[in-house]
């Protein structure tokens, strides 16, 4: 075996070894996408009424990005909305982001939420075709991301102009 | 082009912005998006391999670091970096070094941008003036510290200072910028990127007024500076099938000049990278470049330039080792017109800088213990050929690394030792260039420390001795006359010293950081030596550099900033050591406008950097500017 598939398989092996044992061990990628999502909240304002008192973040289907969430928003208040994180398996009306991660089926989430003032986030190449906002791109290893604010605009929600900044603007956006 | 290579070295085995180790979720939670968006996720270590594992002195200002400076010109960006000595001597030219040896025209340092080397072939100085890019198209400055020769382009001695530019894809939609100021009047930006096909690209154009400065008795210095750059950058492709980089950029600046017409620079280059993995383990990197470039200073001298670079070089991943070979091909073609004062014998000339190198790492016990051992062969058409080693080795663990080098440097001689001829108002030569000069050597020895106290604190320390022989000395001549002086190598020197840095992130919104360098530089003369410079016209150094500044971000709207220099006396001529100042309150007016305050050197009315205070000397001035940034 080469030994970069041996490192890396050596590394996943071990990283679900111990998640086994300690729940704070998800893989880089999961929590700098948790840490993502966390700064995402904190860059949108949604429309008046649209958020309780809190602002829920789901992730759609068994992720380890959920781990990594719960530790991150533990005790957090964005402009006083205590934050909360839940798994879903469906489409649910409380969710204010919702992420879906690679290999679910987005569609359903989308279509759910369309029109819906709520941050779509997904790491597939046709989320943003598909209708979602924010889409995780790879890149020399790198996690960036992109923005779609047409999308974005018809989910009514303000995303501020630092977020916007760092963005990648995706394809079809820009061939328009 | 080894940039470009460094670049790749440092994302895989460095990584640039987050400073400090990334622990877990709370600990990335601290991380700004413009860390998060540069850690390497696809690290099999839990930990990724930060900045501070490498086995060098190295210090990185990002381009949001530079943005939240509020800067104007490339090289006060350069002077956020660790133990960079940055001093004006006039509205157009800056002495920049690291380690020792300011000048006016400081010449021991590699300055690149995107691999493309941009120090004159004329002293292997930096014409700074006429490095006027976007700052919003910089991705980051690499300063790397000490001699960089085995793996890096020719003239590493003291240290490289690498600029890399945003792939365009990062560079989409419509940027403008527009301020002024009592120091920069006017500026405006305009930059526009976009997609065309599956490649990505943008465009630029820039303009600048630089106001005049003062003279230390209050009158204007008469140097006031317009500058313009228009460029476009194109990438596209990917590395398995091959991905590549177009770029282009034209420079043009008009420089008043107090005693006689305006003097001119135009500048303009073309570069284009190609890279492909070969297999997953082993890449291809081919770069080229052209450039060109007139500079014309009334009554003095005009000088052409052109170069020609082509540059190749492969890296190999194998069990244990990491391996990178390559080679490099530059010919120079300048072309002078001298004046009465100073004029170049020949007038013309075309001369060539030829490499070959290799280097590699042995992890002598994984993930703990490496050993790099490097050697270049350079060929220059001035002195022949050089050989530059180099052996680093590095200690590794979680949170600290202890890491060791000794490296051999040149810089090899230039149309300025070789050709030069400076004349008295009465005809005879007073400086006469030497065809024997030898290239400038270095040994330089550094051992450093990083280490992490704890989860939001980096700490950082080097300790250098570099020992110079051959350096440039001005000889008299052994007859009764006193000249004309022979530009010689009979000098001697070391430059050591001391060289901390702290990084300090208690919140991802709060961010602080601080270094300070003791700096020794001592120059002595052979036993024979006829120098008459009396060992001061080659350096004039402070023995102590501190810098502080601190960024907040008070709330979603809301920035502030903060920085504080200090830099000591300069011994001769004498400059009286400074603090100065600077802060910026951004605020962001709208979804799309945003609004910078700026104050730079906000102490003194106005104070020297590196001209004694005397008649004649310019000073610099407190200036205050305001800049309106819109993004679409």
């Amino acid at each position: 075996m080469a030994p970069g598939v041996r490192n890396a398989v050596i590394a996943v092996s071990m990283s679900v070894a111990a998640a086994a044992t300690q729940a704070q061990e998800q893989p880089l990628e999961y929590q700098v996408q948790a840490a993502y999502l966390y700064n995402f909240v904190k860059f949108v304002d949604w429309p008046d009424g649209a958020l309780g008192g809190s602002i829920t973040i789901c992730t759609a289907g068994n992720t380890p990005v959920t781990a990594a969430l719960e530790q991150i928003v533990r005790d957090e208040v964005i402009n006083g909305h205590r934050l909360a994180v839940r798994t879903i398996e469906a489409p649910q009306a409380t969710c204010n982001v919702v992420f879906v991660p690679h290999g679910m089926a987005a569609s359903e989430y989308l279509r759910s939420a369309r029109t819906a003032p709520v941050l779509t986030v997904g790491e597939s190449p046709d989320f943003i075709e598909q209708g979602g906002i924010i889409n995780f791109v790879r890149d020399a290893g790198m996690m960036r991301f992109e923005i779609d604010q047409e999308a974005a605009r018809r989910a009514r929600l303000q995303i501020s102009s630092r977020l916007l900044r760092l963005a990648r603007t995706p394809a079809r956006a820009v061939q328009q | 082009m080894r940039a470009r290579l460094i670049s790749f070295a440092l994302i895989v085995f460095l990584v640039p912005a987050p400073r400090a180790f990334a622990q877990g979720p709370q600990d990335l939670k601290r991380l700004s998006i413009e860390q998060l968006m540069q850690i390497d996720v696809t690290l099999a270590t839990r930990t990724p391999e930060p900045l501070a594992r490498a086995p060098t002195a190295i210090s990185i200002v990002t381009g949001d670091d530079i943005r939240r400076a509020g800067v104007t010109t490339l090289a006060d960006a350069v002077a956020l970096a660790d133990g960079v000595h940055v001093a004006r001597f006039n509205n157009g030219t800056w002495s920049v070094t690291a380690r020792g040896f300011a000048a006016v025209a400081a010449n021991k340092m590699l300055v690149m941008i995107d691999g493309r080397t941009v120090y004159s072939p004329l002293f292997t100085g930096v014409f700074w003036n006429a490095l006027d890019y976007e700052l919003e198209d910089i991705d980051r400055i690499e300063v790397v510290r000490g001699p960089g020769a085995t793996l890096w382009g020719a003239n590493a001695v003291n240290g490289v200072v690498n600029i890399v530019t945003k792939n365009s894809r990062d560079t989409s939609g419509l940027f403008m910028q527009v301020g002024t100021g009592n120091e920069d009047p006017g500026d405006a930006e305009v930059r526009y990127g976009g997609r065309a096909g599956s490649a990505t690209y943008r465009t630029y154009a820039k303009f600048i007024e630089r106001a005049s400065q003062r003279y230390s008795t209050g009158i204007s210095a008469g140097d006031r500076r317009r500058r313009g750059q228009v460029g476009a950058r194109f990438d596209g492709g990917d590395q398995s099938r091959g991905a590549w980089m177009l770029k282009g950029d034209l420079f043009h600046s008009a420089d008043a000049l107090p005693d006689r017409p305006s003097g001119e620079f135009t500048l303009g280059d073309l570069q284009a990278v190609w890279s492909r993995a070969l297999t997953p383990r082993s890449q291809l990197q081919v770069s080229s470049y052209l450039n060109h470039e007139r500079r014309r200073i009334p009554l003095q001298l005009t000088h052409r330039l052109t170069t020609v670079d082509l540059d190749a070089q492969q890296s190999m991943t194998l069990p244990r080792h990491a391996l990178v070979w390559g080679g490099g091909a530059r010919v120079n073609r300048d072309r002078t017109e001298g004046s009465a004062l100073i004029s170049f014998d020949p007038a013309d000339r075309t001369y060539s800088v030829n490499n070959l190198f290799v280097q590699d790492e042995i992890a002598v016990r994984p993930r703990s213990v490496y050993v790099t051992g490097g050697i270049k062969y350079e060929h220059n058409a001035f002195s022949g050929g050089e050989w530059q080693p180099n052996v680093r080795a590095r200690w590794v663990s979680q949170r600290q690394t202890l890491w060791g080098s000794i490296a051999r440097a040149v810089r090899r001689p230039t149309r300025f030792e070789d050709d030069i001829i400076v004349r008295l108002p009465t005809g005879a030569v007073a400086v006469q260039g030497n065809d024997d000069f030898r290239a400038e050597n270095v040994v330089a020895s550094e051992v450093g420390y990083r280490m992490q106290p704890s989860m939001f604190v980096a700490l950082d320390a080097t300790v250098f001795n570099h020992s110079y022989d051959r350096l440039r000395s001005q000889d008299a001549p052994s007859g009764p006359v006193p000249i004309p002086i022979l530009v010689g190598n009979s000098l001697n020197g070391r430059s050591r010293g001391v060289e901390l840095a702290a990084n300090v992130q208690p919140l991802s919104a709060w961010r602080t950081h601080v270094s300070y360098t003791f700096l020794d530089v001592s120059l002595t003369r052979d036993a024979d030596s006829r120098d008459i410079g009396g060992t001061t016209t080659e350096a004039n150094d402070p023995r102590h550099l501190f810098a502080f500044r601190t960024s907040l971000d008070v709330s979603q709207r809301m920035e502030l900033d903060f920085r504080w220099r200090s830099i000591g006396a300069l011994p001769h001529p004498h400059v009286p050591g400074y603090s100065e100042a600077a802060a910026r309150i951004g605020w962001r007016a709208t979804q799309h406008v945003d609004v910078a305050l700026i104050g730079e050197d906000l102490l003194h009315a106005q104070h020297p950097e590196f001209n004694p205070v005397a008649a004649g000397f310019e000073e610099f001035q407190r200036s205050v500017r305001v800049a309106l940034t819109a993004r679409f």
